[in-house]
């Protein structure tokens, strides 16, 4: 029963843990500059990964939302976006401290470093908005159709804009960074994947305590 | 690896993340009461009503 019901919970950690254990003991490639902070891809890269799927997993409940108006729809899609917001900001924390010893400062005016932060910026304002509309339908639908543009402005702002950019120090400009077959060690990749994987089981794991936690405090403010 | 002793860094890493995801076990079940008793005070409630 435990299992069967927290079965993903186990396995998602056991991945993250294995990320951990593997990808600080295996021989990576030494590459001029970074060297060994190359690692850092398992863990700083997985964030951003993470990111994107829990503001993929807010963008459909909205979707659903605005298709179907229940209020639980309304709490899964800002908890997700909550959960995502986190780990952009673990992704961004991340990346200004591998920045400071790969470029020798936390910030670089790199498209791909001011797009993230634009693209964390849209979602403030997504919390923003929702904090300033009393009337609870009107709030969720509003908040639905503003997310919605937040996702698209995300992906423009973090997958587009950074890769039309004449300059860029930052990597995985050409292809599908790190998720193509070229330009990622196959021993790396071993370690990449699960990392992702293992990290965003844990991100829904959270969102979905974090659904629990909201929809308490609504019945009792209902009562 | 055995030498230079990276893997006790390693070892400690891993139990701190262990300890992070028991306790998120441990929240997990928090939820999972607090849930519990608020359905039992409601449904309290209703009765008397």
């Amino acid at each position: 029963m435990f299992i069967k019901e927290n079965g993903w919970k186990i396995i998602g950690g056991l991945l993250v843990l294995y990320s951990i254990i593997v990808g600080l003991s295996i021989q990576v490639p030494q590459l001029p500059i970074i060297y060994e902070s190359i690692r850092n891809l398992f863990y700083h890269v997985s964030m951003w990964f993470t990111m994107t799927a829990m503001f993929a997993t807010a963008l459909i409940f909205s979707i659903s939302y605005l298709r179907n108006p229940l209020l639980k729809k309304d709490i899964a899609a800002v908890e997700a976006a909550r959960v995502g917001f986190f780990f952009g900001f673990l992704g961004l924390a991340t990346g200004m401290l591998w920045a400071n010893f790969t470029w020798g400062k936390p910030w670089t005016n790199d498209p791909q470093l001011n797009g993230a932060a634009t693209a964390l910026l849209t979602y403030l304002a997504y919390f923003i908005l929702r904090s300033s509309i009393e009337d609870q339908e009107k709030k969720a639908r509003i908040s639905a159709v503003y997310n919605i543009f937040a996702f698209v402005l995300m992906l423009v702002f973090i997958g587009v804009l950074p890769r039309m950019a004449e300059h860029s120090i930052h990597p995985g400009k050409s292809g599908n960074p790190a998720l193509g077959v070229k330009g990622l060690d196959p021993r790396m990749r071993l370690v990449f994947y699960p990392a992702v994987v293992g990290w965003i089981m844990i991100a829904l794991w959270i969102w979905k305590i974090r659904i629990r936690l909201t929809t308490i405090r609504q019945k009792i403010s209902e009562f | 690896m055995l030498s230079n002793k990276l893997f006790v860094v390693i070892g400690v890493i891993a139990i701190i993340f262990i300890g992070l995801v028991g306790y998120l076990f441990f929240l997990d079940r928090k939820t999972q009461r607090l849930e519990k008793e608020l359905e039992d005070f409601l449904n309290e409630q209703n009765k008397k009503q």
